[in-house]
Protein backbone atom coordinates (compact mmCIF):
# COMPACT_ATOMS: atom_id res chain seq x y z
CA UNK A 1 0.00 0.00 0.00
CA UNK A 2 2.22 2.50 1.12
CA UNK A 3 4.81 1.25 -1.52
CA UNK A 4 2.31 1.73 -4.26
CA UNK A 5 1.72 5.38 -3.00
CA UNK A 6 5.37 6.36 -3.12
CA UNK A 7 5.59 5.21 -6.59
CA UNK A 8 3.10 7.23 -7.77
CA UNK A 9 3.92 10.01 -6.27
CA UNK A 10 7.94 9.70 -7.59
CA UNK A 11 6.36 9.49 -11.17
CA UNK A 12 5.11 12.67 -10.80
CA UNK A 13 7.97 14.38 -9.27
CA UNK A 14 10.45 12.47 -11.43
CA UNK A 15 8.67 13.42 -14.65
CA UNK A 16 7.08 16.32 -13.66
CA UNK A 17 3.67 15.71 -14.90
CA UNK A 18 0.58 16.24 -13.56
CA UNK A 19 -1.80 12.93 -13.14
CA UNK A 20 -4.05 14.49 -15.95
CA UNK A 21 -1.15 14.77 -17.90
CA UNK A 22 0.44 11.48 -17.63
CA UNK A 23 -3.01 10.02 -18.36
CA UNK A 24 -3.48 11.77 -21.66
CA UNK A 25 -0.10 10.88 -22.61
CA UNK A 26 -0.93 7.03 -21.67
CA UNK A 27 -4.39 7.74 -23.85
CA UNK A 28 -1.87 8.83 -26.65
CA UNK A 29 0.62 6.29 -26.35
CA UNK A 30 -2.16 3.89 -26.39
CA UNK A 31 -3.59 5.57 -29.90
CA UNK A 32 -0.66 5.32 -31.65
CA UNK A 33 0.50 1.67 -30.65
CA UNK A 34 -2.71 0.38 -31.08
CA UNK A 35 -2.25 1.45 -34.82
CA UNK A 36 0.47 -1.19 -35.25
CA UNK A 37 -0.11 -3.51 -32.44
CA UNK A 38 -2.90 -5.58 -30.35
CA UNK A 39 -2.39 -4.08 -26.53
CA UNK A 40 -4.33 -4.88 -23.72
CA UNK A 41 -5.02 -1.86 -22.40
CA UNK A 42 -6.27 -2.77 -19.18
CA UNK A 43 -2.59 -4.11 -18.45
CA UNK A 44 -0.75 -1.41 -19.32
CA UNK A 45 1.97 -0.10 -16.48
CA UNK A 46 4.10 2.74 -16.58
CA UNK A 47 6.80 3.81 -13.98
CA UNK A 48 9.44 6.11 -13.69
CA UNK A 49 12.68 4.40 -12.57
CA UNK A 50 15.95 5.77 -11.55
CA UNK A 51 18.68 3.53 -13.15
CA UNK A 52 22.79 3.76 -12.91
CA UNK A 53 23.07 6.94 -14.97
CA UNK A 54 19.88 7.82 -15.71
CA UNK A 55 16.17 8.00 -15.24
CA UNK A 56 13.49 6.20 -17.42
CA UNK A 57 9.62 6.08 -18.13
CA UNK A 58 9.27 2.42 -18.47
CA UNK A 59 6.35 0.94 -20.20
CA UNK A 60 4.76 -2.17 -20.18
CA UNK A 61 2.18 -2.52 -23.18
CA UNK A 62 0.98 -6.01 -22.65
CA UNK A 63 -0.45 -7.86 -26.17
CA UNK A 64 -3.45 -9.23 -26.08
CA UNK A 65 -4.52 -12.44 -26.48
CA UNK A 66 -0.41 -13.12 -25.58
CA UNK A 67 0.75 -14.83 -22.56
CA UNK B 1 46.04 14.73 3.98
CA UNK B 2 43.34 15.46 1.86
CA UNK B 3 40.25 14.36 3.15
CA UNK B 4 36.69 13.31 1.96
CA UNK B 5 34.30 16.13 2.59
CA UNK B 6 30.17 14.12 3.41
CA UNK B 7 27.16 16.33 3.19
CA UNK B 8 24.29 14.80 5.74
CA UNK B 9 21.10 15.95 3.90
CA UNK B 10 17.69 15.18 3.33
CA UNK B 11 14.35 16.36 1.94
CA UNK B 12 12.20 16.37 4.91
CA UNK B 13 13.20 18.29 8.15
CA UNK B 14 13.06 16.78 11.67
CA UNK B 15 14.59 13.33 9.56
CA UNK B 16 17.56 12.87 11.71
CA UNK B 17 20.14 14.87 10.11
CA UNK B 18 22.05 16.30 12.94
CA UNK B 19 21.70 13.33 15.03
CA UNK B 20 23.59 11.34 12.58
CA UNK B 21 26.15 14.04 11.71
CA UNK B 22 27.10 13.82 15.39
CA UNK B 23 27.19 9.97 15.72
CA UNK B 24 28.75 9.46 12.43
CA UNK B 25 31.36 11.67 14.01
CA UNK B 26 31.70 10.34 17.05
CA UNK B 27 32.08 6.52 15.90
CA UNK B 28 34.48 7.88 12.74
CA UNK B 29 36.66 9.86 16.28
CA UNK B 30 36.59 6.41 17.75
CA UNK B 31 38.92 4.96 14.86
CA UNK B 32 41.42 7.52 15.50
CA UNK B 33 39.82 9.35 12.49
CA UNK B 34 40.62 13.12 12.27
CA UNK B 35 37.42 14.34 11.55
CA UNK B 36 35.47 18.19 11.98
CA UNK B 37 31.85 18.42 11.92
CA UNK B 38 30.32 21.68 9.97
CA UNK B 39 26.99 22.89 11.64
CA UNK B 40 25.63 23.99 8.29
CA UNK B 41 21.91 25.26 9.73
CA UNK B 42 22.80 28.49 10.22
CA UNK B 43 20.46 30.30 12.50
CA UNK B 44 18.59 27.41 13.89
CA UNK B 45 22.34 25.76 15.39
CA UNK B 46 21.78 22.50 16.62
CA UNK B 47 24.99 20.23 16.73
CA UNK B 48 26.69 21.97 19.11
CA UNK B 49 23.57 20.66 21.93
CA UNK B 50 23.63 17.50 20.19
CA UNK B 51 27.85 17.26 20.77
CA UNK B 52 27.80 18.99 24.70
CA UNK B 53 29.53 21.70 23.17
CA UNK B 54 27.45 24.54 23.44
CA UNK B 55 29.26 26.49 26.26
CA UNK B 56 32.24 26.51 24.55
CA UNK B 57 31.39 28.92 21.44
CA UNK B 58 33.20 31.40 21.24
CA UNK B 59 33.06 31.96 17.43
CA UNK B 60 31.41 30.85 14.48
CA UNK B 61 31.27 29.94 10.64
CA UNK B 62 30.30 33.43 9.86
CA UNK B 63 33.05 34.82 11.68
CA UNK B 64 35.35 32.44 9.65
CA UNK B 65 34.08 33.68 6.68
CA UNK B 66 34.20 37.30 7.71
CA UNK B 67 37.57 37.41 8.60
CA UNK B 68 36.77 37.74 12.27
CA UNK B 69 39.43 35.08 13.49
CA UNK B 70 41.31 32.20 12.11
CA UNK B 71 39.87 28.93 11.20
CA UNK B 72 41.64 26.95 14.41
CA UNK B 73 40.06 29.76 16.87
CA UNK B 74 35.99 28.63 15.83
CA UNK B 75 37.12 25.30 15.84
CA UNK B 76 35.73 23.76 18.89
CA UNK B 77 38.00 20.19 20.47
CA UNK B 78 35.25 17.38 21.53
CA UNK B 79 35.45 16.60 25.23
CA UNK B 80 35.92 12.96 24.31
CA UNK B 81 38.16 13.05 21.15
CA UNK B 82 40.77 14.86 20.16
CA UNK B 83 41.01 14.29 16.71
CA UNK B 84 36.86 15.69 16.83
CA UNK B 85 35.76 19.45 15.99
CA UNK B 86 33.04 21.02 15.56
CA UNK B 87 32.70 24.38 13.32
CA UNK B 88 29.51 25.70 14.73
CA UNK B 89 26.59 27.71 12.88
CA UNK B 90 25.68 31.42 13.95
CA UNK B 91 23.09 31.36 15.66
CA UNK B 92 21.88 35.05 14.99
CA UNK B 93 22.36 35.20 10.78
CA UNK B 94 20.62 33.78 8.08
CA UNK B 95 21.30 31.14 5.72
CA UNK B 96 22.67 33.65 3.24
CA UNK B 97 25.62 35.39 5.47
CA UNK B 98 27.49 32.17 4.04
CA UNK B 99 27.94 31.95 0.24
CA UNK B 100 28.17 28.62 -1.72
CA UNK B 101 31.57 29.47 -2.83
CA UNK B 102 32.76 30.82 0.35
CA UNK B 103 31.46 27.51 2.03
CA UNK B 104 33.58 25.43 -0.83
CA UNK B 105 36.76 27.27 -0.56
CA UNK B 106 36.37 27.17 3.84
CA UNK B 107 35.97 23.07 2.99
CA UNK B 108 39.00 22.97 0.88
CA UNK B 109 40.84 24.44 3.44
CA UNK B 110 39.48 22.40 5.95
CA UNK B 111 40.02 18.95 4.76
CA UNK B 112 43.93 19.37 4.10
CA UNK B 113 44.43 18.40 8.13
CA UNK B 114 41.31 16.44 8.13
CA UNK B 115 40.08 12.66 7.59
CA UNK B 116 36.64 13.77 7.01
CA UNK B 117 34.57 16.90 6.81
CA UNK B 118 30.96 16.31 7.96
CA UNK B 119 28.36 18.85 6.86
CA UNK B 120 25.08 18.96 8.37
CA UNK B 121 22.42 20.50 5.96
CA UNK B 122 19.80 22.13 7.51
CA UNK B 123 16.62 20.85 6.11
CA UNK B 124 14.90 22.18 2.95
CA UNK B 125 16.14 22.66 -0.65
CA UNK B 126 17.07 26.22 -0.45
CA UNK B 127 20.04 28.49 0.24
CA UNK B 128 21.31 26.18 2.71
CA UNK B 129 20.95 23.28 1.14
CA UNK B 130 22.92 24.97 -1.44
CA UNK B 131 26.06 25.75 1.05
CA UNK B 132 26.08 22.83 2.49
CA UNK B 133 26.44 20.39 -0.48
CA UNK B 134 28.97 23.05 -2.20
CA UNK B 135 32.25 21.12 -1.10
CA UNK B 136 30.80 17.50 -0.38
CA UNK B 137 32.78 14.72 -2.29
CA UNK B 138 29.58 12.38 -0.83
CA UNK B 139 26.22 12.56 0.34
CA UNK B 140 24.51 10.61 3.40
CA UNK B 141 20.51 11.08 2.55
CA UNK B 142 18.71 10.47 5.74
CA UNK B 143 14.65 9.28 5.37
CA UNK B 144 12.58 7.65 7.84
CA UNK B 145 10.62 4.56 6.28
CA UNK B 146 7.21 6.91 5.84
CA UNK B 147 6.33 7.73 2.04
CA UNK B 148 6.45 11.80 2.69
CA UNK B 149 9.91 11.09 3.65
CA UNK B 150 11.39 9.09 0.95
CA UNK B 151 9.44 11.52 -1.90
CA UNK B 152 11.62 13.96 -0.41
CA UNK B 153 14.66 12.37 -0.11
CA UNK B 154 13.76 10.89 -4.34
CA UNK B 155 13.46 15.23 -4.65
CA UNK B 156 17.23 15.45 -3.09
CA UNK B 157 18.80 13.12 -5.10
CA UNK B 158 17.47 14.41 -8.53
CA UNK B 159 19.00 17.62 -7.40
CA UNK B 160 22.14 16.49 -5.89
CA UNK B 161 23.07 14.76 -9.52
CA UNK B 162 21.98 18.16 -10.84
CA UNK B 163 24.81 19.68 -8.91
CA UNK B 164 27.18 17.00 -9.92
CA UNK B 165 27.33 14.93 -6.78
CA UNK B 166 26.87 11.04 -7.69
CA UNK B 167 25.43 8.45 -5.97
CA UNK B 168 24.14 9.30 -2.87
CA UNK B 169 23.66 6.89 0.21
CA UNK B 170 20.45 6.75 2.39
CA UNK B 171 20.06 6.19 5.96
CA UNK B 172 16.75 4.62 7.08
CA UNK B 173 16.11 6.23 10.24
CA UNK B 174 13.73 5.46 12.70
CA UNK B 175 12.82 1.97 12.19
CA UNK B 176 10.54 0.73 14.45
CA UNK B 177 10.84 -2.93 15.57
CA UNK B 178 8.07 -3.86 16.36
CA UNK B 179 6.21 -2.56 12.80
CA UNK B 180 8.80 -3.87 10.73
CA UNK B 181 7.93 -7.32 12.83
CA UNK B 182 4.07 -6.97 12.01
CA UNK B 183 4.57 -6.27 8.24
CA UNK B 184 3.09 -2.53 9.17
CA UNK B 185 6.48 -0.31 7.47
CA UNK B 186 7.15 -0.19 4.34
CA UNK B 187 9.97 -2.53 3.49
CA UNK B 188 13.58 -1.64 3.52
CA UNK B 189 14.31 -3.26 0.51
CA UNK B 190 11.22 -1.31 -1.41
CA UNK B 191 12.49 1.43 -0.82
CA UNK B 192 15.87 0.84 -1.81
CA UNK B 193 14.45 -0.61 -4.93
CA UNK B 194 12.60 2.37 -5.69
CA UNK B 195 15.21 5.38 -4.67
CA UNK B 196 17.81 3.00 -6.72
CA UNK B 197 20.42 4.28 -4.20
CA UNK B 198 22.85 2.54 -1.87
CA UNK B 199 22.05 1.87 1.59
CA UNK B 200 24.94 2.92 4.03
CA UNK B 201 22.40 1.67 7.02
CA UNK B 202 19.66 1.76 8.81
CA UNK B 203 19.11 3.01 12.89
CA UNK B 204 16.42 2.02 14.76
CA UNK B 205 14.11 4.00 16.58
CA UNK B 206 15.53 4.57 20.36
CA UNK B 207 14.56 6.28 23.11
CA UNK B 208 17.93 6.63 24.41
CA UNK B 209 18.61 9.08 21.50
CA UNK B 210 16.17 11.92 22.93
CA UNK B 211 17.87 10.71 26.08
CA UNK B 212 21.53 11.32 24.97
CA UNK B 213 20.38 14.66 22.95
CA UNK B 214 19.68 15.60 26.27
CA UNK B 215 22.76 14.90 27.87
CA UNK B 216 24.88 16.09 25.10
CA UNK B 217 26.25 12.10 24.53
CA UNK B 218 26.03 10.72 20.98
CA UNK B 219 24.49 7.71 21.61
CA UNK B 220 27.45 5.66 19.03
CA UNK B 221 29.39 6.43 22.88
CA UNK B 222 27.14 3.83 24.42
CA UNK B 223 28.44 0.08 23.39
CA UNK B 224 24.37 -1.54 24.66
CA UNK B 225 22.49 0.74 22.63
CA UNK B 226 21.47 -0.85 19.15
CA UNK B 227 21.04 2.65 17.49
CA UNK B 228 25.09 3.35 18.75
CA UNK B 229 25.71 -0.18 17.14
CA UNK B 230 24.16 1.64 13.86
CA UNK B 231 26.04 4.89 13.72
CA UNK B 232 29.34 2.69 14.75
CA UNK B 233 28.72 0.20 11.41
CA UNK B 234 27.96 3.37 9.29
CA UNK B 235 30.81 4.16 10.63
CA UNK B 236 33.00 1.57 9.74
CA UNK B 237 31.02 1.61 6.02
CA UNK B 238 32.08 5.06 5.36
CA UNK B 239 35.48 3.91 5.94
CA UNK B 240 35.21 1.31 3.02
CA UNK B 241 34.11 -2.01 5.25
CA UNK B 242 31.70 -4.65 3.80
CA UNK B 243 29.44 -4.84 7.04
CA UNK B 244 26.11 -6.62 6.30
CA UNK B 245 23.24 -4.54 7.60
CA UNK B 246 22.22 -5.25 11.12
CA UNK B 247 19.45 -7.99 11.59
CA UNK B 248 16.72 -5.76 13.94
CA UNK B 249 13.81 -8.18 14.35
CA UNK B 250 14.54 -10.74 16.97
CA UNK B 251 13.70 -14.08 14.49
CA UNK B 252 10.56 -15.65 16.10
CA UNK B 253 10.38 -19.47 16.93
CA UNK B 254 7.77 -19.65 13.81
CA UNK B 255 9.77 -17.61 11.38
CA UNK B 256 13.04 -19.63 11.92
CA UNK B 257 11.18 -23.01 11.29
CA UNK B 258 9.17 -21.13 7.74
CA UNK B 259 13.05 -20.48 7.20
CA UNK B 260 13.66 -23.91 7.48
CA UNK B 261 10.96 -25.62 5.84
CA UNK B 262 11.61 -23.15 3.03
CA UNK B 263 8.28 -21.10 3.37
CA UNK B 264 10.08 -17.45 3.67
N1 LIG C 1 16.44 6.88 15.73
C1 LIG C 1 15.80 7.77 16.50
N2 LIG C 1 15.06 7.36 17.56
C2 LIG C 1 14.42 8.27 18.32
N3 LIG C 1 14.46 9.59 18.16
C3 LIG C 1 15.18 10.06 17.13
C4 LIG C 1 15.89 9.19 16.25
N4 LIG C 1 16.52 9.96 15.32
C5 LIG C 1 16.22 11.24 15.61
N5 LIG C 1 15.42 11.32 16.69
C6 LIG C 1 14.86 12.55 17.28
O1 LIG C 1 14.19 13.27 16.27
C7 LIG C 1 14.34 14.66 16.42
C8 LIG C 1 14.90 15.26 15.15
O2 LIG C 1 16.22 14.79 14.95
P1 LIG C 1 17.35 15.73 14.32
O3 LIG C 1 17.39 17.04 15.00
O4 LIG C 1 18.59 14.93 14.25
O5 LIG C 1 16.73 15.91 12.87
P2 LIG C 1 17.20 16.92 11.73
O6 LIG C 1 16.99 16.21 10.44
O7 LIG C 1 18.55 17.42 12.01
O8 LIG C 1 16.14 18.10 11.90
P3 LIG C 1 16.16 19.52 11.13
O9 LIG C 1 15.65 19.25 9.76
O10 LIG C 1 15.23 20.36 11.94
O11 LIG C 1 17.58 20.00 11.15
C9 LIG C 1 15.26 14.85 17.63
O12 LIG C 1 14.45 15.14 18.74
C10 LIG C 1 15.93 13.50 17.79
O13 LIG C 1 16.26 13.25 19.12
MG1 LIG D 1 19.25 19.47 12.12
Amino acid sequence: MAKERLQFVLVQDRIKLTSDEMESMKEELIEVLTKYIDVDSSKIEMDVKREEDMTALVANFPLKGSR
Amino acid sequence: MAGTTIVVTSGKGGVGKTTSTANIGTALAMHDKKVCLIDADIGLRNLDVVMGLENRIVYDIVDVVENNCRMEQAMIRDKRYDGLFLLPAAQTRDKTSVTPYQMKELIEKLKEDMDYVIVDSPAGIEQGFKNAISGADRAVIITTPEVSAVRDADRIIGLLEAEGIYKPEVIINRIRVDMVEKGDMMGIEDMIEILAIELLGIVPEDEGIVVSTNRGEPIALNDKSKAGQAYRNIARRIMGEDLPIMKLEKESFLSRFKKLVGLS
